[in-house]
């Protein structure tokens, strides 16, 4: 961000400070521009060193899983698997389950070690116990999985009346760094989240499937005792993709939603000029709506950028006096990639925008009232908050020039 | 702030129970009147279920009976009216919060 953007800025937010129940803004330095922080429970997050961490209620979350800093909003999330830790409750065919010495991904040093053990031709694999299953609703496994001598495994939700595949299938070779029917992140210590997703059509019921397959890649085989890897925290939930890590140790477990607002007030936030600026990623285009506003605490008053209920797109909104005098929608490449979004607003002049273009100028409209509060959701009232992740929040007090707007959402 | 654990007879019971806690605004949309987290679980499983090595089932599991809901009230002491005949406090929780 340029000198002068900087210093215009009335308020700034960026992935730095943080205490017990509030995310710190850099400007103003008086608190003023603060955020109210909630989660009425733990949650974990990936450390500046990489490694999975706990962090207690109310504690906001900065988290590095893509290797940079970014503060990380999530919303309710259950882990349907009871033993998701250690596995300690799962069935094993063809193989065995051995605490070994070594890291995990957490930094806790038991490692959880598979090995392929039967002489005899067949699948060897390890799975969970049942848990009950919603149809037609998208249900996302996750596990973390190092290479022992095997270096390929499938995994997939089985079910009844989806025999014999159930969903996913998904396959992910270690060596080559190939995965079919999911996606992967890379941890330290040679450890990789894998992940996939899809819905059941009928069944009630589920069980997770874990199989490993032999150095030559085959699923079934007789095992030389060769042919084992190690997983640790494995994860089901009702969701689209895979949120934060969700320990079990016995019970399913719930990581409650993160609640950002109240930052601001109306010294800091002008209703006659300004711009709103984000540079955010969704945790899924998922088309669920959901927003970034500075409101006077209603939706007849405010200026939002919201995640939209199209496929990778972006919506911008001003409200005045309960009219929508700006409401235009943007595709983005990609909504889970970061993406810069300005909206400026001035009497009879508004625009928007998007990773550095222009796209969008509107010169009719009245500017919102009495706009005094700044918030992760669309109203300040956290109703369809935003969850996502966010490296820079910014709110100017007065109308951006071109090339200032073009500065300011550059890549 | 409280959690408590419910039973109800099914789902449609469980959602009637918490569509008071929302109110509809001009846009049409459900905004909540009441700070709290609902937490749909539905069932439990109490005995597993039975499966060959390619994963289909043999036996099914059998699960607990209505419909399970824990509910985080932020700023209840006590369920709300209404919702106490159906509070449960199981000795060993299926279901706990992170």
């Amino acid at each position: 961000m340029a000198d002068n953007l900087l210093d215009k800025a009335s308020i700034l937010l960026t992935p730095t400070a943080y205490n017990d129940g509030s995310m710190l803004s850099i400007k103003p330095e008086n608190g003023d521009g603060d955020f109210d922080f909630q989660r009425s429970g733990n949650a974990s997050r990936v450390n500046s060193s990489g490694n999975v961490v706990t962090e207690s209620a109310n504690i906001p979350r900065i988290d590095y899983t893509d290797g940079c800093g970014s503060w990380l909003l999530e919303p309710q999330s259950t882990n349907l698997i009871t033993q998701g830790n250690d596995l300690s409750n799962w069935s094993f065919g063809r193989t065995t389950r051995t605490i070994t010495d070594g890291i995990n991904p957490d930094g806790t040093t038991e490692k959880v070690l598979v090995l392929a053990t039967s002489a005899s031709n067949g699948t060897h694999r390890c799975y969970s116990n049942s848990t009950a299953i919603i149809p037609n609703e998208d249900y996302t496994i996750s596990v973390y999985v190092k290479k022992g001598t095997a270096s390929k495994i499938e995994m997939e939700l089985k079910t009844l009346s989806e025999s014999p595949d159930g969903f996913g299938e998904c396959v992910f070779d270690i060596n080559n760094e190939t995965i079919t029917n999911g996606k992967f992140e890379v941890f330290n210590d040679d450890w990789y989240r894998i992940q996939s997703t899809g819905s059941l059509n009928t069944s009630t019921s589920g069980i997770i499937f874990m199989y490993i397959y032999n150095e030559d890649g085959d699923r079934s085989y007789v095992a030389t005792g060769n042919e084992n890897l190690y997983l640790w925290g494995v994860q089901l939930e009702q969701q689209s993709y895979a949120t934060s890590y969700i320990p079990t140790n016995g019970s399913i477990a719930t990581r409650l939603a993160d609640i950002a607002n109240n930052s601001g007030n109306s010294s800091l936030i002008n209703s006659t000029e300004g711009v709103l600026y984000a540079e955010i990623a969704a945790l899924a285009d998922d088309l669920n709506i959901e927003g970034i506003s500075i409101s006077d605490g209603s939706i007849s008053n405010r200026v939002v950028i919201f995640k939209w209920s199209n496929s990778n797109s972006i919506r911008a909104r001003v409200s005045s006096n309960g009219i929508n005098v700006l409401n235009q929608t943007f595709s983005v490449s990609d909504i889970t990639d970061f993406n810069k979004i300005a909206i400026s607003y001035k009497l009879n002049e508004f625009k928007v925008y998007i990773n550095g273009t222009n796209v969008f100028n509107g010169t009719s409209g009245a500017v919102p009232i009495g706009l005094n509060t700044l918030s992760f959701d669309t109203d300040g009232t956290s109703f369809t908050p935003f969850y996502g992740k966010n490296k820079a929040l910014a709110v100017y007090k007065e109308a951006l020039t071109d090339a200032e707007l073009q500065s300011l959402t550059t890549i | 702030m409280i959690h408590k654990r419910y039973t109800f007879n099914d789902k449609a019971q469980a959602d009637s129970k918490i569509s008071k806690f929302f109110d509809i605004d001009e846009e049409g949309n459900k905004v909540p009147n009441e700070r709290a987290a609902f937490i749909y679980l539905d069932k439990f499983v109490l005995v597993q279920g039975e499966y060959d090595e390619e994963g289909i089932e043999i036996v099914a599991p059998t699960y607990t009976e209505g419909y399970a809901l824990d509910v985080v009230w932020h700023n209840l002491e006590e369920s709300p009216y209404g919702w106490k005949t159906y509070e449960v406090e199981p000795e060993s929780p299926c279901h706990t919060l992170y």
